[in-house]
């Protein structure tokens, strides 16, 4: 059975008070296996972490969530319904956020932001709950100890440490990680990656991985979902994304990405900016950008199969 | 900073510090204005010999730097000198007025802090809806009236059921403790009402702000994905680091507080120390004053010193910030 199965959702968001609501994802559908890890990338405004926010059941009151998002087996919401995740099912999902930020409340200790997130019958158990926090800290490779800090004692890459901690406190099923190395040097980030590697290796979880970071997607997951205008315009193999995009976009973002061990000197940048989600038009939302575009791209093209892949886009071709 | 010298000291000896210059100040204040208590406005057709004596009795026939010293002198000993009204020691007269004032000052803040957090709750709860609109609006409003005037519409929508002016029934005769205590809460039902709906807005203003403010921030969403209630994540995290700014409120605005108990006390003939202040003005009751204002300052001073230790026990951040 698949942990995830996210089928056609759609996100609208209520910007102005009594504006028309925007719709920041569209039609975005994908499933995952245990132990699967789906890599959602795109430039920021794309929609990814809406729609992370939307499977986490986290959006704010004046969203609106269409469309089917089961965890585990348990529809989280049906229709076109405001959905709160139940609590019961919420306890299959940990969120990891950027860490360095404020992802921590500042006045609370660690250990009391771990116990806060560990099943219920773990926490009635005073003794059992300090042990599975000690437990925690020392999975994420902090010492014990530090249950005792404030998040301001920790450096960031610590901090991202207890961050993760906390997600895995209520033993969840499935990971949803928001740039969870954004904002750390390159060398706590490589560990950083290592340590999820790891955990979400060992404890088979379902992960999707919200990132602008296309190598560091491309490493740690199994596929690629790549977002333009809130929708994913190419899904597939993380090799095969990578490796033969065959979407302008994706091509584009592969580009501008620098590599360590790259030799071609320039790193090439995309022309103009992402689209305003609010007038979109009916054609291909990347098409004012697009290098390749034409008048076919006036019509917006669908998800269809091409090669390995699944790519909306009237102009990509099989190699 | 030196961080041989705890904290905790350093901040009492600045406590202390500011205390004496505000002594000192107080002092001078009288001095500097025009007249003294032996004016013929206070003391009708007075004769140069009985003024020269007053001045002789009151000490006021001595060098500003004598009385200046003297008073220290006394002031060290607990002496606050001897009214020039009712030629009672002040220290007794101002420590009954405390007392007195503390009956309505204290339910009166307490009711605002506990009323403002609950409308600021119920505000953000609802915020942006009517809900919200009604309860910031009557905040607003009740900041910006005057105390006094709050003060009179009380005392005519209420009067015949409510005592509208002193602190006990001035007939009543061989009461028993009880039913003295529950007389002078009946007497300070309205005065105390008055101060809470004066000191409310403000702080229903800051915290539903700061409310709205720690809501946004990104270690809601962190405890929201750990499936927290709304109500826990509310009371568990938001409260807490909102309350900080409600904690520095309390101490800045002590001040003008104190400045509408005057009003207010006045307003209710109520014998506390704002009417006393209030009454020594018009007396130029030099040592009643000066008792008054030392008074008034070292409870302002105290008060801010308690915050700021208390802002270290809530807010671990100051406790590094302040050691580093």
């Amino acid at each position: 059975m698949n942990v995830l199965e996210v089928e056609r959702l759609n996100v609208e968001v209520a910007v102005a008070h009594d504006g028309p609501p925007t719709r920041i994802v569209r039609d975005a559908s994908f499933s995952l296996a245990p132990g699967q890890r789906l890599g959602l990338i795109g430039e920021s405004g794309c929609g990814k972490t809406t729609t992370l926010l939307a499977i986490a059941g986290l959006l704010s009151a004046s969203a609106t969530v269409g469309g089917r998002v089961s965890i585990a087996g348990v529809d989280q919401f049906s229709g076109i319904a405001g959905g709160r995740i139940p609590a019961l099912a919420r306890r299959d999902v940990g969120v990891v956020f950027q860490g360095t930020m404020n992802a921590l409340n500042p006045v609370q200790r660690i250990g009391a932001q771990l116990r806060e997130g560990l099943r219920a019958e773990v926490r009635a158990d005073a003794q059992l709950a300090r042990a599975r926090v000690d437990d925690l800290l020392e999975r994420v490779g902090l010492s014990p100890t530090l249950a005792r800090a404030y998040p301001h004692e920790l450096s960031g890459g610590m901090r991202q440490r207890a961050c993760i901690a906390i997600a895995l406190a209520g033993e969840p099923r499935l990971l949803l990680a928001d740039e969870p190395t954004t904002a750390l040097d390159t060398l706590v980030e490589q560990r950083i990656v290592a340590l999820l590697d790891e955990l979400c290796r060992e404890l088979q979880l379902a992960v999707v991985l919200v990132s602008h970071d296309l190598g560091l997607a491309a490493h740690f997951c199994d596929e690629i979902a790549v977002m333009y205008g809130g929708r994913i315009v190419e899904r597939g193999a993380a090799a095969e994304v990578t490796g033969a995009p065959h979407h302008p976009y994706t091509a584009l973002l592969l580009a501008a990405t620098p590599t360590m061990t790259s030799t071609k000197g320039q790193i090439v940048s995309i022309p103009g900016a992402p689209p305003d989600l609010r007038d979109l038009g009916s054609g291909c939302a990347f098409a004012p950008r697009c290098p390749r575009a034409a008048d076919v791209c006036a019509a917006r093209p669908e998800l269809r199969e091409l090669d390995a892949v699944q790519v909306a886009c009237h102009r990509a071709v099989s190699r | 900073m030196p961080t041989g010298v705890p904290y905790v000291a350093r901040r009492l000896l600045g406590a202390a510090a500011t205390i004496l210059l505000a002594v000192t100040l107080n002092f001078l204040l009288f001095r500097l204005a025009p007249g003294d208590a032996s004016d013929l406005t206070h003391v009708p057709g007075a004769s140069p010999a009985l003024r020269h004596a007053l001045r002789h009795e009151f000490g006021l026939d001595q060098s500003l730097w004598h009385q200046y010293l003297a008073y220290l002198g006394q002031l060290a000993h607990g002496n606050l000198g001897v009214s020039f009204a009712n030629r009672l020691p002040v220290a007794d007269n101002l420590w009954t007025a405390i007392g007195q004032t503390c009956i309505i000052a204290l339910p009166g803040l307490l009711l605002a802090v506990v009323i403002a957090v609950a409308t600021g709750l119920l505000s953000v709860w609802r915020h942006g809806t009517a809900v919200d609109h009604a309860s910031r609006g009557t905040a607003l409003v009740l900041y910006a009236l005057p105390a006094q005037w709050v003060a009179i519409v009380l005392i005519s929508l209420t009067s015949g059921w409510l005592p509208t002016a002193g602190a006990s029934d001035p007939f009543a005769v061989e009461q028993s403790g009880l039913a003295h205590a529950l007389d002078v809460a009946h007497h300070a039902l309205l005065p105390a009402v008055c101060y809470a709906l004066v000191a409310y807005g403000q702080f229903m203003i800051v915290v539903r702000a700061s409310l709205l403010q720690s809501l946004s921030e990104d270690y809601i969403l962190t405890a929201r994905a750990k499936g927290l209630s709304s109500w826990q994540v509310v009371r568990r995290h938001a409260l807490r680091t909102a309350l900080l700014p409600v904690t520095t409120l309390f101490g800045l605005t002590l001040g003008s507080l104190v400045a509408g108990i005057v009003l207010i006390e006045a307003a209710f003939s109520w014998p506390g120390i704002g009417l006393a202040i209030a009454n020594a003005v018009g007396a130029r009751d030099y040592p009643m004053l000066q008792g008054a204002f030392l008074v008034v300052t070292v409870v302002v001073v105290l008060t801010n010193l308690a915050v700021d230790l208390l802002y270290r026990a809530l807010d671990p951040r100051v406790r590094v910030s302040r050691r580093a």
